[in-house]
């Protein structure tokens, strides 16, 4: 039995949708990105679980020594329960993973990065906006990723995590196999309107979610 | 989904001469200028910030400064009284420290389990001084006129005069999260759990159906912000406004954080602001508010702005007689 995390279910009231993870960044909770995700992929399945950890208060998905600098062993720890307690809620909620795309900002997208890279498998694909490299030299070499659809969006002036973390996160998921999608912005530690927008297009074109992205959107 | 802000991000009003403005909450209240702009959507007049050490979220006073501004008036759907936290027995102390710069102070009868100091700024703002026990030890400013056992936490609660409280009662309990937590009177005191660091966490509502309508101009508050984590909960919380059919603008960006802006049924402008980037985001903490900071597309611009403004003198505080303990 995995450790349970406080989290919304929100089930799918659409076919054919890819089923969202959705990992809130520092200081947010499961409720936060309920919107984001409806805005993201309207009538998806909506999972959205609370960091289990609190750093002065703010819910947080794993530790970190100081801004930018993680405790990689709490990282490694932290994604594996994480891990386990989707991959429970998954076959209790009858997602399939082909189904399963995580979308998280800042501290949840680190934690959605590092389930990439620690368990291969269980997300089709990734929605990383601010995104860091969560690993720091540790990132285990013999994963095949092929398959995985990524989108990461990153600002070029982010001064929280700055966009050679989101490139070198990129590298490290593309050399294993993963399809990855870049979209770069002018701004800073955000998401404005044209990335998000560009997610939602990837989203709806990436054949996530059992559609058929011949068959263009249906009306 | 529920609009589920972590309490007061900052409280903005309008004040006259931006030199009275400083002087008085730097060497008055002792907080400290985070921030000195300009007001993005008028670039001639100051946007002024100030807080606590960093300037963090629940901590920030700020003002636009309009020169010549007339006097306005206090009334329903306004927000009309910004109250501060300051630590339990402090308020002997900022007695003595306000009478010393000839700022008149008067202390109400204890009201819900807190003491209270009430006063106003050089434009009639209504001031309080909170001491209450279940204020938190946050990044206090000891900087400048006030030690650091005395010094203001942080913004403890707004006070909003209204007709009625029902509309604005519903917006804040329903689509703003916040619980009903006590009666007194007219008074309906609203609360928030959800500041990590405990301040910013309380919503005052007067009901007074007789109260006349209030005019926002100096001396006045213009928006009462609340707090998102982050922009993607901006985005949703945006959203959920808009499906409860709640007029509400495009995101805004304000350099320090960004801001989206709505008003409650009552009539008082809110806004919701993120948490970050912070006011570091484009100088040094140790010289937050010396230099006049302009957003990139105004800075083409600058020296014209700088001859529009007026000359802002931000020197070290005197240290006021009555601080000696």
């Amino acid at each position: 039995m995995s450790t349970p995390f406080h989290h919304v279910f929100l089930p799918a009231t659409q076919p054919g949708r890819p089923a969202l993870l959705l990992l809130h960044g520092t200081g947010a909770d499961e409720h936060d990105l309920i919107d984001l995700g409806r805005a993201l992929a309207p009538g998806a399945a909506l999972l959205s679980p609370r960091g289990r950890v609190s750093e002065n208060g703010a819910n947080r998905w794993f530790r970190r020594l100081r801004e930018g600098v993680f405790d990689v062993d709490d990282v490694i720890a932290r994604t594996h329960e994480l891990a386990d307690f989707v991959t429970d809620a998954a076959a209790e909620r009858g997602i399939a993973h082909q189904d399963l795309v995580a979308v998280g900002f800042s501290n949840g997208a680190n934690i959605a990065a590092a389930t990439l890279l620690l368990r291969p498998g269980l997300l089709a694909g990734a929605v990383l906006l601010a995104a860091a490299a969560p690993l720091q030299g540790r990132e285990p070499d013999q994963v095949d990723l092929t398959g995985t659809r990524v989108f990461l969006g990153a600002g070029r002036a982010d001064t929280v995590t700055p966009i050679d973390q989101a490139r070198l996160l990129a590298d490290q998921l593309g050399a294993r196999g993963a399809d990855v999608r870049m979209a770069e912005h002018p701004g800073g530690h955000a998401l404005p309107a044209p990335v998000l927008a560009a997610a939602r297009d990837w989203l709806d074109t990436s054949g996530l979610g059992g559609q058929n992205p011949e068959r263009g959107r249906a009306g | 989904m529920d609009v589920r802000p972590a309490g007061i991000h900052h409280v903005t009003a309008i004040a006259s001469d931006p030199q009275a403005n400083a002087d008085f909450y730097l060497n008055a209240l002792g907080m400290r200028l985070v921030k000195r702009t300009v007001n993005f959507d008028a670039p001639d007049t100051y946007h002024l910030y100030y807080g606590d050490r960093a300037g963090n979220p629940g901590t920030v006073m700020t003002f636009f400064p309009w020169p010549d501004a007339p006097r306005g008036r206090l009334g329903a759907g306004q927000a009309t009284t910004t109250s501060f936290s300051v630590p339990e027995g402090s308020l002997g102390w900022w007695q003595r420290h306000l009478a010393a710069l000839g700022v008149e102070a008067t202390r109400p009868a204890e009201r819900l389990e807190e003491d209270v100091l009430t006063l106003r700024d050089p434009d009639g703002l209504v001031i309080e001084l909170v001491a209450s026990a279940d204020y938190h030890d946050t990044d206090p400013w000891d900087g400048g006129a006030v030690p650091l056992q005395h010094a203001i936490r942080g913004i403890r609660a707004v006070t909003l005069t209204e007709h009625d409280l029902e509309g604005t009662a519903d917006m804040l309990s329903g689509t703003l999260g916040f619980e009903l937590a006590a009666e007194t009177g007219n008074r309906y005191r609203f609360h928030t759990t959800r500041s990590a660091e405990g301040v910013g966490t309380v919503v005052d509502v007067l009901a007074d159906p007789r109260a006349k309508r209030g005019l926002v101009a100096a001396g006045t508050v213009h928006h009462v912000a609340y707090r998102a984590p982050d922009q993607p909960t901006q985005i949703g919380w945006q959203r959920s406004l808009a499906e409860e059919g709640v007029g509400v603008t495009e995101i805004r960006d304000r350099s320090y954080f960004t801001s989206i802006y709505f008003r409650e049924p009552g009539g008082v402008l809110l806004e919701i602001a993120t948490d970050g980037p912070g006011f570091d985001y484009d100088e040094p903490l140790l010289q937050l508010g010396r230099a006049l900071k302009l957003p990139p597309w105004l800075e083409p611009n600058r020296a014209q702005i700088e001859r529009h403004l007026p000359e802002l003198r931000v020197g070290p505080a005197d240290p006021a007689p009555a601080a000696q303990e």
